[in-house]
């Protein structure tokens, strides 16, 4: 079983987590930019997103990962503005990099007023060095970009005549659901991946996130925004919201694999994600493994963990063109004989 | 409140549910008994008396306790600032 490891903070683990995490069937990981455990500087932060877009990629190459990664300010840093912006300054050069997918992990931590500001400019930022992108190097007819483009809609339509097929023999299946799988035809900004805080910060947090997003209006496509660290009291606003949402397994905090699957079952599997969010801290990358392991134990098929561990991450960084990796489909050999 | 139906049910019956989680769940609730145990045999408990976290363990074994469909979510937003 393939999968792709969403959230995961690689430059706080070791090469031989690269060769786990590939001989447990990892082949692309996604590293949101992150707070190191102390606040850096700017040139700290330069140095960090040079890391995360040069060495991280080919050390995860030894393993025949790709890694992708997104860059920000994490909100942990963002109560000096003026540090902040002095660094928010620095991103642009950076997200045209090939192996950047977005802006993030941007969100909110104690959910203070400069927080909230810092989140605003990164979202403000998504979209205007997006649009600018856009008008300094206009996708030309054959080039790499629209190729890559055309690639992606033809795997998403495939994807979704799949999706049609299953549908028909669901009775049960809401008309809503189906709207929703159905990607935007254009991209108005940078994906962008959300930190939700922690613990008793979690549920006014995610609230306050919904809100400055609803304040961007239809500047936002929320099929390109991921809210990540969901619960059980944040999961329902933000799909409802139309966001993807992202569940962490954690072995304290967060989640673990029992109550994941326990989410996945009551909301669906459309646009839910899985992961194990490793760092520095004390975290585990196999936990997202633990959960397919939860839902296989469970007797889930192997078309729904294709869909969860894999396909999901695949359709929604698949938005971006720097990344690779199709969403695929599993058949069954006809009987010898 | 989650969805009253779910949308990708589980495929195990009750009986399965109950087999299979069971002794996990003893576990956890032997532990969180330890765990009160332990804080009424700690010194200066008398300091505590009135820390909001107590109040907090207390409504949520009420919570554990009850018929609500969604006692985790529950136990969350009791946990949560407004």
């Amino acid at each position: 079983m393939f999968l792709i490891d969403p959230h995961i903070h690689m430059v706080s683990r070791t090469t031989s987590d690269y060769e786990m995490l590939a001989l447990s069937g990892v082949v692309a990981v996604s590293e949101p930019a992150f707070w190191a455990g102390f606040d850096r500087s700017p040139a700290g932060f330069v140095d960090y997103y040079e890391q995360l877009t040069t060495f991280e990629p080919k050390r995860a190459a030894q393993f025949g990962i790709d890694h992708y990664t997104w860059i920000c300010l994490n909100p942990k840093e963002a109560e000096d503005l003026g540090k902040a912006r002095e660094v928010l300054a620095e991103i642009p050069r950076f997200l045209t990099r090939p192996s950047v997918l977005g802006v993030g992990e941007i969100g909110l931590n104690k959910n203070t007023p400069n927080e909230a500001r810092v989140f605003k400019e990164h979202v403000q930022l998504a979209i205007d060095t997006f649009a600018q992108a856009n008008l300094q190097n206009p996708p030309a007819e054959g080039s790499s970009q629209v190729g890559s483009k055309i690639s992606n809609l033809k795997s998403q339509i495939s994807y979704l005549e799949s999706e049609i097929s299953d549908f028909k023999s669901q009775i049960s299946n809401s008309p809503a659901s189906r709207a929703s799988a159905i990607p935007p035809p254009i991209a108005p900004h940078h994906l962008i991946l959300i930190h939700t805080p922690h613990l008793e910060d979690k549920l006014k947090g995610t609230r306050m996130i919904l809100d400055m997003l609803r304040e961007f209006g239809s500047k936002l496509d929320p099929a390109r925004i991921i809210i990540d660290h969901v619960e059980e009291h944040t999961i329902k606003m933000v799909l409802d919201a139309g966001y993807w949402a992202g569940l962490t397994i954690y072995p304290i905090s967060k989640a673990t694999p029992q109550r994941a699957v326990d989410m996945l079952e009551l909301y669906g599997a459309e646009r839910l994600m899985v992961n194990a969010a490793a760092d520095w801290g004390v975290s585990d990358p196999l936990n997202t493994h633990r959960t397919m392991l939860e839902a296989r134990r469970r007797g889930h098929s192997l078309d729904t963990l294709l869909r969860v561990f894999y396909n999901n991450p695949a359709q929604f960084f698949g938005q971006c063109p720097n990344f690779k990796p199709r969403q695929i489909k599993v058949g069954f050999a006809e009987s010898a004989g | 409140m989650p969805p009253t139906q779910p949308k990708l049910p589980n495929p195990l019956t009750a009986r399965q549910v109950l087999d299979t989680y069971f002794l996990e769940t003893r576990c956890k609730l032997i532990e969180i008994a330890a765990n009160l145990d332990r804080l009424d045999r700690a010194r200066d408990l008398a300091d505590i008396r009135s820390d909001h976290r107590l109040t907090f363990l207390a409504e949520a074994l009420q919570i554990l306790a009850s018929p609500a469909p969604n006692r985790a979510e529950l136990i969350e937003r009791l946990y949560s600032k407004e």
